[in-house]
């Protein structure tokens, strides 16, 4: 957008105490150069009526501006202004005011993984490769933008702790110093739920990768120690024995006797889908798989 | 042309069809296919993530089973695509790793991978290979006032550093504009279909799937349009249960990519097996005048 443009904003304004329903209220607001989203907020706030919303550092490291611009979770203070914008409050979390949200129960679910380290009793030298391995994860500001572009965390919330808290513990998990066993809370979070959609890494203001350095190895990790589901056991057994998958073979391997419950619906697909039922036969090289399933798992 | 076809689990399972139109569209238009024999399934993004190196050292021997054949990899899946596609991003980077799998690779199967082959989704395949100029000289049942809604799949498009500026997005756009459909849906490019989760978690699913069909609200959409079998399973299979949450008859038949192709260069329905969804597609075939 150029400079001396104007730009239309339609900004979310509620107040559960007093209004029924939200409004979006429409403001014209000069554009000048680098303008960011929050300056187009506190512009209206100054010059139009007063709206709520949080910031801090206005620099991207607080984490505190986060909101919701044209359907996309952003921090204000990192977003550039458009023509047209729809500025809403990040959605899965209550509205205290206007575009301020309560991120309080982000906190709960971080807490629920034990953040916080329980040292070894005598540490002498910590080498550097150790430390910076865990570095990275300290790159999170917890500003909530994941946990609203996570469809799991927006449809389901209570299935799935979210991206931001299975990222975020990183910086203590792989803590050489660190003793704590967390492998119960991270299976009971729902980390098998993440769909590896990588939409939070996407909408991350640091383009960290949330879902592969976070939740994918907390899912190795869970595995290796044995916190396993059905249905990457039976993926696996299916591949180990046969090498091609049958979608049929996999959804009796996973589901077992709840598949009773499912007869209705099978029915019903398979009036108009040519499904096949029969188990597929294994691929001739098939030895040669079972061979680097014992080799790799040897080598790690 | 000519490429290996890995056609992945879900087009020789549930989705058949899939198998089917690529075959018969890639006949139309002169692509010839050789079908991979003795490949494994590539693990979806579940088995690299428990077992990283098991599903490196499994698709780098479907790599190396191309290189056999000496032609690139062709697949229509977006998720088997995003994974065959990290493997030989991160092989062809990471020397210390390709020896380890290679080492594996030669006492199990004497073969390696070298990186001579590439790995090309259908879309680019068509988009760019065969050429968008071409494709529309060959429009014979345009999709005029067809109203699409676009599923791209997020394996397609993500994660973003991984296919850098490979544009598949735009090719699929291109290639749906070219039938002379109007576009009236892009809101999956920030969404999932849900799939990895109907053996996991069904409910996660369906909730997913009602939200989406929510969004595409009062848009008149009269198809989606996916490029990734798994989202098909998800969108066509599991539209009834979806129905069921948004409290609303849903009715949209969802076509692979290859059928709206064929159906647009004038391939007749049943070599395309349109009749073996769970949705009807009998309407779409109507307004087409088919």
């Amino acid at each position: 957008m150029g400079v001396n443009e104007k730009a239309r904003v339609k900004i979310f304004k509620y107040n559960p105490e007093t209004d029924e329903k939200p409004t979006y209220v429409e403001y014209e607001v000069p554009v000048w150069e680098r303008m960011k989203v929050l300056e187009v907020l506190q512009y209206v706030r100054e010059n139009y009526e007063p709206i709520a919303f949080r910031y801090g550092c206005r620099s991207k490291l607080c984490g505190t501006c986060a909101v919701l611009v044209n359907g996309r979770p952003v921090l204000a203070c990192d977003c550039d202004v458009e023509e047209y914008m729809v500025i809403e409050p990040l959605p899965g979390f209550k509205i205290i005011r206007d575009l301020v949200v309560d991120l309080s129960p982000l906190d709960v679910k971080l807490e629920f993984l034990r953040p916080g380290i329980k040292p070894k009793p005598k540490i002498r030298q910590i080498p550097v490769e150790a430390i910076e391995k865990c570095r990275i994860y300290s790159d999170c500001i917890y500003c909530g933008v994941c946990m609203s572009a996570c469809p799991v965390v927006r449809t389901a919330e209570e299935e799935f702790l979210g991206p931001a808290p299975y990222y975020y513990i990183g910086r203590y998990q792989y803590d050489p110093r660190d003793t704590t066993n967390r492998l119960k809370e991270f299976f009971e979070g729902g980390v098998f739920n993440c769909l590896s959609c990588y939409l939070c890494e996407e909408n991350c203001p640091y383009q960290i990768h949330v879902a592969r350095l976070g939740i994918e190895n907390i899912k190795n990790l869970c595995f290796s120690e044995g916190l396993r589901i059905r249905y990457v056991e039976s993926l696996l057994e299916l591949i180990r024995s046969k090498g091609q998958v049958s979608s049929s073979e996999l959804f009796l391997k996973t589901q077992g006797l709840r598949a009773i419950l499912k007869i209705p619906w099978m029915l019903k697909t398979l009036r108009r889908k040519a499904i096949p039922i029969l188990p597929r036969p294994p691929i001739k090289s098939i030895k040669n798989v079972e061979e680097i399933f014992r080799r790799v798992v040897k080598v790690g | 042309m000519k490429y290996a076809y890995y056609s992945g689990c879900l087009a020789k399972g549930t989705c058949q069809e899939l198998d089917y139109s690529i075959k018969s569209v890639a006949k139309a238009l002169g692509i010839e296919l050789v079908e991979l024999e003795e490949t494994t399934c590539c693990g979806l993004r579940e088995v690299k993530a428990v077992t990283p190196m098991l599903s490196l050292t499994l698709n780098a021997r479907n790599l190396a089973l191309t290189e056999k054949l000496g032609l690139p990899l062709f697949t229509a899946c977006s998720t088997c695509y995003s994974v065959l596609y990290e493997t030989y991003v991160r092989l062809k980077e990471n020397v210390e790793l390709l020896s380890k799998v290679n080492d594996v690779l030669e006492s199990t199967d004497n073969m390696r991978f070298t990186g001579k082959t590439s790995v090309k989704h259908f879309v680019s395949v068509i988009a760019k290979d065969f050429g968008i100029t071409k494709l529309r000289e060959l429009i014979k049942v345009p999709f005029r006032n067809i109203n699409i809604a676009l599923f791209p799949g997020c394996h397609l498009l993500r994660p973003r550093d991984l296919y850098k500026d490979q544009g598949l997005y735009s090719e699929l756009q291109s290639l749906v504009s070219v039938t002379g459909g109007n576009i009236v849906d892009e809101s999956a490019s920030k969404w999932c279909c849900g799939f990895h989760n109907i053996l996991i978690n069904e409910k996660i699913t369906v909730r997913m799937l009602a939200e989406y069909f929510k969004n595409l609200g009062k848009k008149n959409v009269d198809i989606i349009v996916t490029t990734c079998p798994l989202c098909h399973v998800a969108l066509d299979m599991y539209q009834d249960e979806a129905s069921k949450l948004v409290k609303e008859r849903l009715e949209i038949p969802v076509l692979h990519l290859p059928q709206m192709l064929g159906l647009a260069i004038g391939l007749h329905p049943t070599k395309l097996l349109l009749h073996k969804h769970v949705v009807p597609t009998d309407k779409l075939l109507k307004k087409l005048g088919l």
